[in-house]
């Protein structure tokens, strides 16, 4: 009896649990699926997810090395990492995974995120909101486009997908680029029509935005690379849709103040000017795996200099990108400010270090200083000095006379000779990034918005829209826009580099504004203010010039802003300038470059009728040149 | 020194406890022995059909109640067993051989025992003896080597253990690792690297399907069932094992001296065009101004590269010139030893106290044991405390109730890891990263942040103490069962097994650490991390066991249910304001709030019905069935639930008329098995297609948000497949075990072939889906192996003996077809009739000379830019152009085509010397490609300049990013090797000395362990990798002293 109860007992105990229905059931706890997305809730969170993909251009190494190297603007410094993106070595190639592959791949990912949310809002969305219904659709019609706009301006023409995936899908032919443009024109002409002139939140993307896009998108296909597909209202287009942003929108009054960051969320990120900006801030827990890293790419090496070292207010130096001799000559540096402001020249004193030098009795300026240190903690410590070419001051004995350790681009050796104190590591850096309100020196992750589209821009776009029309001085009236405002305005202070480079006398602080105006002379052949535009050989006819006069003046508005190899590819100039003004890039640079290659992960894993791609139909998939 | 001295004060108060031993009225008694005349203590004394017994005491002496004409059974562990009928004499003394033949060795065979000779699947088997042959930190190295068709790979690192892999690796995506059991009870809180190896009584590795089926879904990697220790009846017998273990850091690679390296970074320089004079002519001589340039950035570096010149004007750099040349020496510059404090002699205490006691009613067996580990390298070390506790309560005749409850807690210190591109996974790599030239420390004692000026190399030497990573585990296991005997051979028997484990790892970085920065701005860092586990298995019983005539059969049915519960939190902060709060006070930091958190739930189930039919025909024909039906959460709605299979032959023919008379054969028994398997190592909710958290704002107005897939971070998305099901895998398993010559030749072989199919596989979906991930059932996998177990006693006679055991495992796995039937997944890295892991690229075939110009001229007319001294790989269509799509082929495979272990054993009278030998062969791992920038530390190699026209590694270039042209192809090396594990000398001390001490045994040994290494690729040991992973040449060698003790 003892013995057939303990049995029953533990039988039922036993099959008590294990019997009830659900036991096998798969609990939703902490995990959410695609579900989320039938409701209001879980479109909120797909748009939130879909503009996060906005910082991916500022994330890492990849924001500079499809954008700004292997360019005349920019080659590189000492970092060599991403080098061949510079140099075109064959290491850029189809398999390339450290900044081609995710290019794409992440393209692709927000594409299908824009897609779901695009096909799901119509229905989950109510009709009582219909201002937040087409909002967030404009939004996403916008983000779509942006992204098959990187695409296209990467990579030629490339598959298109519109609607969400499900499945393990893998045939995806290549669209010709006309079709990507359209489907771009298309979803950005949604969006201007959706979306509110005025956002809810900063950061939202607005009218303004997609009007600037539109106007770029037409220009893009009116320019010379998409010659073949250009259609004939591109060029009206343009002008008409950056007009529309302009009459909306104002100007910062000084070049200086878009990069004026002097605190977390700073005013200079929500000025008028900004139309689009990836949105970044110093909360870690929202900074996500990369932050924006692009204040350590532009840095030159500073901490072996004497009274220096690594500090947050100058960064981490990766010296990845070095100005090219272009870059410092095609500024008119006594009179556009724009240089000196987008440039550290100096560098103040952070450690009274054994090693500042002291004044001696042939170089100091009063008696009393010989034996003192030159400068101590919070004085200049180092000058670079952006000199020209026929400027023979920079002796040692004349640097000497100077309290702060001076770097000349341009000195005089002791037997007379031409050299300079310029390296791979040690050049002037661009500073429009700066992030010192980092956790700590050694955080990469930075609390800058990163800048997608500024008014700056949409005039330079609608300048090139008119000119490219033949409407020169149409177009000259926004480019001395432009220009006037990057003159210096009277009574600023151009910084102790500018007084000794441009060898201009402390007192001067006159206004500069009336030798920035440009007129037609600026792209005529023959003229003094022509040959100041350093045009390539063989540039010589108007329109031409116009173009390179373009080209230009958006490297001084616009250096080091993530846009140049598309705006060089764009006006297939890329190959010309690029042999003649990037030193390092010269020797590989081949015609095939101007566009990139296709990642060989997608060609692997494509398929034709559900057979993978033979190599010779991946060859014939691959841009030209790449195989 | 410490632990030393309780050691010893721990010996000498077992020796004052004088063992009482309990009296009886004597009607026999005497003295058991062992064939050398030494009296066995603790051997069993059984009156025959009875359950009357006892044990003898620690001289060996029994006495028992017996009458003439009754049968005394005479056993004692390792030993034959002797009966003797009881006549006049009252007393009867015995001599016990050794125990040669392990035919009746029992074993363990899931859901109960079989005779050994009964067994009918690949079943490998390891006892205590074996396991603790070398002192070991886990279970899973004391198994390495000794059972075939096991692959063990190691790791170094305190706390850690290597990956196991039985017949190789199967599923492509799905798990690989075994299924462990320990006492019955499935292990689903963690793994086994958490029980004390003296603890375990014997270990089962259940190969084929045949013997793992019965596990059902979780059967197709294989089953290690782990058995801890009992109490025994008999006399109470306290066990002591103790080992000290001292081991060393070698470094197998070479590495520049200061002098060197600065010629290396000269050469890195000269080949980019930077070592120029004024006029633009490379110097091929050493330039004091040009070096200052690329040295001169740390002043203490640069004092040791200026003592290779000698100077007229130091200050100026104005060198003395011969020939118009600066006076250079480089070997006058000092060399600094970085490492030295980096090393250390790495100590492994490990002691474990044991109680086996019993009576018919009560068994009980009780340990406790401390194993304490420090590393070869500062900062990496480990600490556990192991409990177990096994009682067995024998109520009445028909109901038993007992449990075995482990309990530990670790400890571990898991020591530095290096962050960002350049980061190192230990200290030691870390520091053999600095320079040479530099010092870590300047004249002054300041420390150096970059020493040597490079401003990506920083010093971190102090990161010792300043980076801890500490993680604790308290684990209980129990396993707890009741018995109903119910009617003559039928039981019922009810197991619940607990399973509960909570992970803690705290982590904090001082600001000052390397990875923090260490400058005046950095901030500190902590995070902590917690993780529990739930889970338990219960399970239900019938066992029925028949006997008629010559038939046997035995049945056993099975109910189980299973569930697995994870619940984690994490947490980290910067910017605290006290570093002795460690990671205990996250919430003072001077930020204001965390940096970021969260929590995470998890949560598995299975379910399970079995049946197996053991039926035996006169001892000689065997037949077992099995089928298991199991239904799992984790898999999708209609699939959870499938059947698994399983029979098996054996015919002992020794056992037939025409072999009995052959007296040499003792045993021959051929085996053969059939049986499907399944592995369900999916992660649960992988079916729903999760979404991926993403963080944002406005302003700084949070905006969390939710995507289907995001490539640039940490989880890049699934698509979700509503139609997952069970990954399957038939073998078929065929066998031979033998005994030959009374004993002297013992072993199996086995042949397998694993169709796995239905694989579960995680593929990397065309990208332009958006997504990284799905998992999908689909392709076949085949395994085919042959594995060979052989035991020999090569000389034996009365003083001396030698035996060898061999072990040797030869796995063959390729890929039958995938996604797209036989069609290779290029993007995934797999291929048809290829090996699982393998690595598909161009493939090196040696430098570009500079009289290769006009071939080179060639490709670098079609989009190559090859220079003399860069990589030249192989051009497989032979067009002239290298290309991703044509020119890319398998280079090798990652796991070893076969592995092999060889045990030798000399015992002379007292002493035991023994050698183990283990090998793997065949397979490539990763490591040795040199950046070869000239910016870096890395290995010495013979690298190429227009004077050195090398072919085994390109030209240094200073400008070459960390990676020259087809960098990868230096990557993949000949991972096989020969060790020598270790080599071992013991003494048994003499059993009339150590009686008079009150001990029944006391060895005492010395071992030396890796002793010898043989590689391939001489500055690399294999042996730290198993499947991609890259190898190090960083190995540990080191030397034991230790004693077993009982009394």
């Amino acid at each position: 009896m003892k013995k057939l109860l303990i049995t029953v007992l533990l039988v039922v105990t036993g099959f008590f649990y294990s019997c009830s229905d659900n036991f096998l059931e798969e609990e939703m706890v902490s995990t959410l699926t695609q579900q989320r997305y039938d409701s209001p809730d879980g479109i909120e969170e797909l748009v939130n997810g879909a503009y996060e993909g906005l910082r991916f251009h500022f994330n890492y190494e990849w924001a500079y090395a499809l954008t700004d190297y292997g360019t005349d603007t920019f080659t590189n410094g000492g970092g060599v990492d991403q080098v061949h993106w510079n140099t075109y070595s064959a290491i850029l190639g189809p398999a390339e995974t450290a900044n081609l592959k995710p290019f794409w791949d992440n393209m692709y990912a927000q594409i299908n995120t824009a897609n779901i949310g695009i096909q799901k809002i119509p229905t989950v969305l109510p009709d009582s909101d219909m201002i937040l219904k087409n909002t967030r659709l404009g939004e996403l019609h916008f983000l779509r486009a942006f992204n098959y706009f990187k695409l296209v301006t990467q990579f030629g023409g490339v598959p298109i997908t519109i609607n969400p995936i499900t499945s393990d899908v893998s045939e995806f032919p290549r669209a010709s680029t006309s079709e990507v443009f359209k489907l771009i024109e298309e979803d950005f002409l949604k969006a201007e029509s959706l979306l509110p002139a005025t956002p809810a939140q900063t950061g939202r993307i607005t009218k303004a935005a997609a009007q600037h896009f539109l106007a770029k998108m037409y220009l893009t296909r009116a320019s010379e690379q998409y010659a073949d597909i250009t259609q004939g209202s591109d060029l009206e287009n343009a002008g008409k849709f950056a007009d529309l942003v302009i009459s909306s929108r104002t100007l910062a009054p000084d070049y200086q103040d878009i990069f004026n960051y002097n605190k977390v969320n700073a005013p200079n990120e929500t000025i008028s000017e900004v139309l689009l900006s990836a949105q970044f801030d110093n909360t870690i827990a929202l900074q996500g795996r990369y932050s924006n890293q692009t204040h350590m790419y532009f840095l030159s090496v500073y901490r072996n200099f004497p009274g220096m070292t690594r500090n947050l207010e100058n960064g981490r130096e990766f010296q990845r990108l070095r100005p090219t001799d272009y870059t410092m000559d095609i500024f008119d540096r006594k009179s556009d400010s724009r240089f000196y402001k987008s440039f550290q020249t100096t560098y103040i004193c952070a450690l009274n270090s054994t090693n500042i030098p002291k004044w001696t009795a042939a170089n100091a300026p009063t008696p009393a200083q010989v034996g003192q240190p030159k400068f101590k903690i919070g004085e200049t410590a180092v000058a670079m000095i952006v000199n020209s070419k026929n400027d023979t001051r920079f002796t040692a004995a004349y640097k000497n006379t100077f309290a702060p350790l001076i770097l000349a681009r341009y000195t005089v050796n002791s037997t007379g000779a031409q050299a300079t104190d310029y390296d791979l590591s040690t050049y002037p850096s661009l500073s429009k990034y700066n992030d010192p309100f980092r956790a700590n020196l050694g955080e990469a992750k930075g609390t800058r918005d990163g800048i997608l589209a500024r008014l700056g821009e949409t005039y330079l776009i609608a300048a090139e829209a008119y000119g490219r029309q033949g409407n020169y001085s149409k177009a000259l009236t926004y480019l001395n826009t432009l220009r006037s405002r990057a003159a210096y305005k009277a009574g600023q202070n151009r910084g102790f580099a500018y007084y000794i480079s441009e060898n201009v006398p402390t007192t001067e602080t006159t206004s500069t504004v009336s030798s920035m105006v440009a007129t037609e002379a600026s792209f005529t052949d023959g003229t003094v203010e022509s040959a100041k535009e350093l045009y390539p050989a063989g540039v010589t006819s108007k329109p031409q010039m116009f173009i390179h006069f373009i080209l230009n003046e958006r490297a001084r508005e616009l250096l080091g802003e993530f846009y140049r190899w598309v705006d060089l590819a764009r006006t297939k100039t890329l190959i010309q300038r690029t042999k003649t003004f990037n030193n390092e890039a010269a020797p590989n640079i081949k015609e095939h470059h101007a566009i990139r290659p296709i990642p060989q992960s997608f060609l692997d894993s494509s398929t034709k009728n559900g057979i993978p791609l033979t190599p010779d139909e991946k060859t014939n998939m691959q841009n030209p040149g790449y195989n | 020194m410490k632990n030393k001295f309780s050691l010893l004060l721990l010996l000498t108060f077992f020796a004052l406890m004088h063992t009482s031993g309990y009296a009886q009225s004597k009607v026999v008694k005497g003295t058991i022995s062992d064939v050398t005349g030494l009296p066995i203590p603790g051997a069993n004394v059984l009156l025959k059909g009875t359950k009357q017994g006892t044990s003898t005491d620690f001289d060996g002496k029994y006495s028992i109640n017996a009458s003439a004409g009754q049968v005394l059974v005479f056993s004692s562990t390792g030993s034959k067993t002797v009966e003797v009928t009881v006549g006049q004499n009252s007393e009867i003394n015995v001599k016990l051989a050794e125990e040669i033949s392990q035919l009746n060795e029992i074993v363990v065979v899931g859901y109960g025992t079989q005779k050994k000779s009964d067994v009918t699947g690949a079943i490998g088997s390891i006892n205590a003896a074996k396991l603790n042959a070398s002192p070991i930190q886990n279970v899973l190295q004391g198994v390495q080597g000794k059972v075939a068709g096991i692959d063990i790979s190691s790791n170094s690192r305190p706390g850690e253990i290597g990956s196991i892999r039985i017949r190789g690796n199967r599923s492509i995506s799905g798990e690989n690792g075994p299924l462990y059991v320990v006492d019955g009870v499935p292990l689903q809180s963690g793994g086994i690297e958490m029980f004390s190896a003296s603890d375990v009584e014997s270990i089962e590795v259940l190969k084929d399907a045949s013997a793992t089926a019965i596990y059902g879904s979780r059967g197709s990697n294989g089953v290690i069932l782990v058995t801890t220790k009992k109490g025994k009846t008999g006399k109470a017998q306290i066990t002591l094992d103790s080992t000290t273990t001292f081991e060393t850091l070698t470094d197998l690679a070479d590495y520049y001296d200061a002098g060197g390296y600065a010629e290396y970074r000269r050469d890195a320089l000269r080949y980019a065009g930077l070592y120029k004079d004024g006029a633009g002519n490379t110097l091929n001589y050493a330039d004091p101004n040009l070096d200052f340039k690329y040295f001169g950035a740390d002043k203490t570096a640069w004092e040791n590269i200026s003592a290779g010149y000698t100077w007229v004007d130091k200050a100026n750099r104005v060198p003395v010139l011969t020939n118009g040349i600066p006076a250079y020496d480089g070997s006058k510059i000092p060399t600094t030893d970085w490492t030295k404090d980096v090393v250390q002699t790495g100590v492994i205490q490990n002691h474990t106290l044991g109680i086996s006691m019993g009576t018919d009613k009560i068994k009980t067996y009780a340990s406790a044991g401390v194993l304490n580990q420090t590393g070869t390298i500062p900062g990496q070390d480990f600490r556990r405390y192991t409990g177990l506790l096994s009682v067995e309560l024998k109520a009445t005749d028909w109901f038993t109730m007992g449990g075995t409850i482990n309990f530990n807690y670790s400890i571990q210190n898991y020591g530095y890891t290096g962050s960002g591109s350049r980061g190192s996974a230990q200290l030691y790599g870390a520091v053999r990263g600095q320079f040479p030239f530099a010092q870590p420390y300047d004249a002054d004692g300041n420390f150096i942040f970059n020493p040597g000026g490079s401003i990506n190399v920083i010093n971190p030497i102090r990161d010792k103490d300043l980076v801890i990573n500490e993680r604790t585990t308290s684990r209980m296991f129990g396993s707890f069962f009741a018995e109903i005997k119910l009617a003559q051979g039928l039981k019922f028997k009810t197991i619940f097994g607990p399973d509960i484990r909570n992970w803690r790892n705290g982590q904090f970085q001082f600001a000052e650490s390397s990875i923090r920065g260490g400058t005046a701005t950095s901030t500190n860092y902590a995070s902590l991390n917690k993780v529990e586990n739930v889970s338990w298995t219960l399970e239900n019983l019938i066992y029925y066991d028949k006997k008629i005539d010559k038939h046997s059969i035995g049945v056993t049915l099975l109910q189980s249910s299973s569930n697995r519960k994870s619940e984690g939190s994490t947490m980290t902060a910067t910017d605290l304001p006290y570093d002795s709060q460690l990671w205990y006070n996250l919430g003072s930091t001077n930020r204001g709030a965390l940096d970021g958190w969260g929590s995470s739930y998890v949560k598995q189930s299975l379910n399970s019905y079995m049946a197996r039919i053991n039926y035996s025909f006169a001892d000689k024909y065997l037949f077992t069935a099995t089928g298991r039906y199991d239904g799992s959460s984790v898999l999708s709605e209609g699939n959870k639930w499938d059947f698994f299979p399983s029979a098996s032959l054996g015919w002992k023919v020794n056992e037939e008329n025409f072999l009995k008379e052959v007296s040499w054969i003792e045993q021959l028994k051929l085996r053969a098995g059939i049986g499907t398997v399944g592995n369900q190592a999916v992660d649960p909710y992988g079916t729903a297609g999760g979404l991926v958290a993403t963080q944002y704002l406005f302003g700084s107005t949070p905006a969390k948000g939710f995507v289907t897939g995001d490539p640039k971070g940490t989880n890049t998305g699934s698509i979700p497949n509503k139609d997952l099901g069970w990954e399957k895998t038939k073998q078929l398993n065929f066998g031979v075990d033998f005994g030959f010559l009374n004993g002297r030749i013992t072993g199996s072989v086995d042949y397998y072939i694993a169709d796995t199919f239905d694989i579960l596989l995680d593929k990397a979906p065309n990208s332009v889906t958006g997504y990284g991930n799905i998992t999908i059932n689909a392709g076949k996998t085949r395994n085919k192996g042959v594995e060979l177990q052989l035991s020999t006693i090569n000389v034996e006679n009365k003083d001396f003996r030698w035996t060898s055991d061999i072990t040797f495992t030869q796995n063959k796995t390729e890929i039958v077809s995938l996604v797209n039937g036989k069609v290779d997944d290029i993007v995934n890295n797999r291929f048809i009739g290829q090996p699982i892991s393998i690595r598909y690229d161009y493939k090196k075939i040696g430098i570009w000379q500079t009289e290769d110009a006009a071939e080179m001229a060639i490709y670098n007319s079609n989009g190559s830019t090859y220079k003399a001294g860069d990589i030249r790989v192989e051009d497989v269509n032979n067009d002239g152009r290298i290309d991703a799509n044509n020119d890319r082929q398998i280079i090798g495979q990652y796991d070893p085509k076969w592995t092999a272990g060889f045990i030798n054993t000399f015992n002379y009278k007292n002493f035991e010397l023994s050698a183990f030998i283990f090998t793997r062969w065949g397979q490539i791992v990763n490591g040795g490609a040199a950046e070869l920038s000239g910016q870096f530390v890395e290995r010495k190699v013979n690298y190429w300049t227009p004077d050195n026209p090398s072919n085994e590694y390109p030209a240094a270039n200073y400008n070459n990013g960390g990676q020259p042209i087809h960098y990868s192809t230096m990557n993949y090396q000949d991972g096989s090797f020969v060790k020598v594990r270790y080599i071992s000398l013991g003494y048994d001390m003499p059993k009339d000395v150590i009686s008079k001490l009150g001990m029944t045994k006391l060895k005492l040994f010395a071992q030396a362990l890796n002793p010898f290494l043989y590689s391939k690729t001489s500055y690399l040991d294999a042996d730290s990798s198993y499947t991609n992973g890259a190898a190090s040449s960083v190995t540990n060698r080191g030397f034991v002293i230790g004693l077993n003790a009982a009394f």
